[in-house]
């Protein structure tokens, strides 16, 4: 379970987050949506324990990360929205690092890592130096790594990017599975009608502030709108701003 | 349009190095010298002059014509060389960055033009070195000194053709394994940046074997007088010299041209080198957590051959003395004692490329769950094995020669340990449990080797009563390891 109450960062004197609170329970995928900037990847870095809040309560599976950031690491699974790897490794050597790191065991890396890289596809990929490597490629090894230690909670900034088709879908089956199994994922994505299908509830945030927060049905209801897109582009006062927009592009074309 | 490259890539630069992107104080100076390309290029010439002046001090005082062509030789050397090793090194870096990707979808003809005018920029500052010299040529012999002046132009146009010439036959092709042949290629390149350091020292023994020698050297000038930089003496001789630069610039223009327009090409579509690929089934291979910290830096500093050189600087303070004792044919104890000292001292400049290889991947390693103190041990493991594995060959080559040199062994192993342990805990001093790549300046450096040296110093001190008191030092040094054992195990 994870736990956000009234979180608040600054970066000098720019609020970036403006004391959003939110929960995720255990065996729920809580989909954060919001535009370009509004605030998606700190609050995951500060669940991960990779960037401080200035003030607020974050709790993650009853650990705070600012008191005990190892333990959070050791629970956590996490997927950055532009995958961070060691270029001049091989996916082979970049597993083997994971694993010693988190202290898996021979077997079970074996096991995990046979697996995930058959269900992605990477294996003639496996010697190859990462920095070589597509971008797709590279967002899989990061996915798999994030995955290896098998994770109570999983946090997933817009981990679809790059993914081909089949990929996506796995991945998409995989968060099920993993929701079936009591785990708590948080996922950020730009891809709308994919968090309309898999996320059990959906928080938006807008400039620094969770402005909606709910199921999907509760969100039609409060925006009056069919799908999350327009919702979303209603909610983040983009509707008509966007009309506005293509408007003008039209006639300069 | 250079001018954009050149703030693109040194803004690159700083940006992928952790030692200043971290630290915001830091990133924005560096910043601030990117974003000027006077700035820039004048602090590097500015940086180059010391070495110029040293060199001029020679011409100031030979006034023989016969020797001062046989120096300028000797100097012609420098911009070719520099403009050549400057011009491979920067242009692999300039590529793999992605430096030209923007370009490559705009209907340019020639985009190289661009890797070659700023290449030649970024070898511009080597003119520090050699203006001095040409100067000093131009106020006793005007013409002479301009003729100078126009061939140290071609040495420094003919490296960086040779260097973009290197570039098109081995930096533009994808390799996509790692493997035996890759670690060749960049244990070679470590030995031509060795060489290359070394040129300075090189520079100054030559000089003194021309004043020394100058009728031999005289002798070999006139027999291949054609080549470069044997044709440099020709200065005295203006009008050869004239028409020889003339032929030159007939020869070099094409070439240079032809180079560029197949360096382009190869940027658009760079060869890929096709290799075997074998698929095999992961094996896991899982070892302690700091020992998997220190086999990943190995694997990248193997592959990043600019930093292995880092690492190669203990081993550079000691060739002198090797070659030394294989001209003389002995070694004595007291020699493999300072060596094995020397090398401690300066392992500590391991320090910054130990913290330079995470690049911009440290946000990856504040996701693991490794403690600070972890991290901080891994990285003293990575600081010493290459000074320890000197320190061991250096006792084994001295006990060719002297068999005690043995009794000298532990030294090999506590004194770089002495000196990562002490370099580390200093940077890691800031409190917290988090990662976090320590601020590491000059400065920072010099004060470290001062206090090492100071250590050092009070290791050796029972060694001034002499080397009956080996075990003695050797105690002291055990029992300052296990004080830094004890604060690193508190840390």
């Amino acid at each position: 379970m994870i736990e956000v109450e009234r979180l608040l960062k600054k970066f000098g004197e720019k609020i970036v987050l403006n004391g959003i609170s939110f929960r995720v329970n255990n065996g729920e995928i809580y989909g954060l949506l919001g535009p370009n900037g509004s605030g998606k990847s700190t609050t995951m870095k500060i669940l991960v324990g990779i960037v401080q809040p200035t003030s607020g309560q974050v709790l993650v599976d009853g650990v705070d990360p600012t008191r005990d950031s190892i333990k959070v690491k050791e629970i956590v699974g996490y997927v950055p929205e532009t995958p961070v790897l060691y270029e001049s490794l091989t996916p082979r050597e970049f597993f083997n690092f994971i694993g010693s790191v988190r202290g898996i065991p021979k077997e079970k890396l074996e096991e995990r890592v046979s697996q995930f890289v058959e269900a992605f596809g990477i294996e003639e990929y496996l010697d190859q130096f990462i920095g070589t490597l597509s971008f797709g490629t590279q967002q899989k090894v990061s996915l798999i790594s994030a995955l290896l230690h098998d994770p109570q909670v999983l946090i997933l900034d817009e981990a679809m990017n790059g993914l081909d088709p089949k990929s996506a879908r796995i991945l998409r089956e995989l968060l099920l599975e993993f929701k079936k199994e009591g785990r708590s994922i948080i996922f950020s994505t730009h891809i709308l009608p994919l968090a309309e299908m898999i996320c059990d509830r959906i928080g938006l945030i807008y400039k620094g502030e969770l402005i909606v927060e709910g199921t999907m049905g509760e969100l039609k209801e409060r925006a009056h709108e069919e799908n999350l897109e327009d919702i979303f582009l209603k909610l983040t006062e983009s509707k008509n701003e966007v009309y506005n927009i293509v408007q003008a592009l039209k006639g300069t074309l | 349009m250079i001018r954009i490259l050149y703030r693109e890539l040194h803004y690159q630069i700083a940006k992928r190095n952790p030692l200043v992107v971290n630290d915001e104080k830091q990133f924005k100076k560096a910043i601030k010298n990117a974003m000027s390309l006077k700035r820039g290029l004048g602090v590097q010439t500015f940086g180059f002059i010391p070495f110029g002046l040293l060199m001029a001090s020679t011409f100031i005082f030979t006034n023989d014509r016969l020797v001062l062509a046989s120096l300028m030789v000797s100097l012609a050397l420098l911009p070719f060389v520099f403009a050549m090793y400057v011009t491979a090194i920067q242009a692999s870096y300039v590529l793999s960055i992605g430096l030209f990707k923007p370009l490559e979808a705009l209907p340019i003809r020639l985009g190289s033009k661009y890797l070659s005018g700023l290449l030649f920029l970024e070898v511009s500052p080597a003119l520090g070195v050699i203006l001095p010299s040409v100067f000093v040529i131009m106020a006793k012999y005007p013409l002479e000194g301009i003729l100078a002046l126009l061939w140290v132009f071609i040495g420094l146009f003919l490296g960086h053709m040779l260097g973009l010439a290197i570039v098109n036959f081995f930096a533009l092709r994808v390799h996509q394994r790692a493997g035996k042949g890759h670690t060749l290629k960049s244990l070679v390149k470590v030995v031509f940046f060795l060489l290359f350091i070394g040129m300075f020292m090189a520079m100054n023994y030559l000089q003194y074997y021309i004043r020394e020698h100058s009728e031999e050297v005289a002798r070999i000038i006139g027999k291949y007088f054609i080549a470069y930089p044997f044709s440099v003496a020709s200065i005295f001789e203006p009008s050869r010299s004239a028409g020889l630069l003339m032929v030159y610039v007939a020869i070099i223009a094409p070439a240079y041209y032809l180079t560029l327009r197949a360096v382009w090409k190869k940027m658009l579509e760079p060869p890929v080198v096709s290799e075997k690929i074998f698929v095999s089934r992961f094996k896991a291979k899982i070892t302690n957590k700091i020992l998997a910290l220190t086999l990943k830096d190995f694997r990248m500093f193997v592959r990043k051959p600019a930093m292995l050189v880092a690492f190669l600087i203990p081993l550079y303070m000691v060739l002198p003395t090797i070659v030394d004792a294989f001209r003389k044919g002995q070694l004595s104890l007291f020699n493999v004692l300072v060596v094995l000292f020397m090398v401690g001292l300066f392992s500590v400049a391991g320090a910054d490329a130990v913290l330079k290889v995470e690049g911009n991947v440290l946000e990856l390693l504040k996701t693991l769950p490794i403690r600070k103190k972890e991290f901080m041990l891994s990285k003293i493991l990575s600081m010493t094995v290459v000074p320890i594995t000197i320190g061991i060959l250096i006792v084994i080559f001295g006990a060719r020669y002297d068999v005690d040199s043995l009794l000298l062994l532990p030294y090999a192993f506590m004194l770089p340990l002495i000196s990562a342990s002490i370099t580390m805990l200093y940077l890691f001093r800031y409190t917290g449990e988090d990662i976090g790549i320590p601020e590491l300046s000059w400065l920072h450096m010099i004060f470290m080797i001062i206090i090492v040296g100071i250590v050092f110093a009070l290791i050796a001190s029972p060694l001034v009563f002499g080397l009956k008191h080996l075990f003695v030092s050797q105690e002291i040094a055990l029992g300052i390891l296990f004080i830094l054992f004890i604060i690193a195990k508190k840390h």
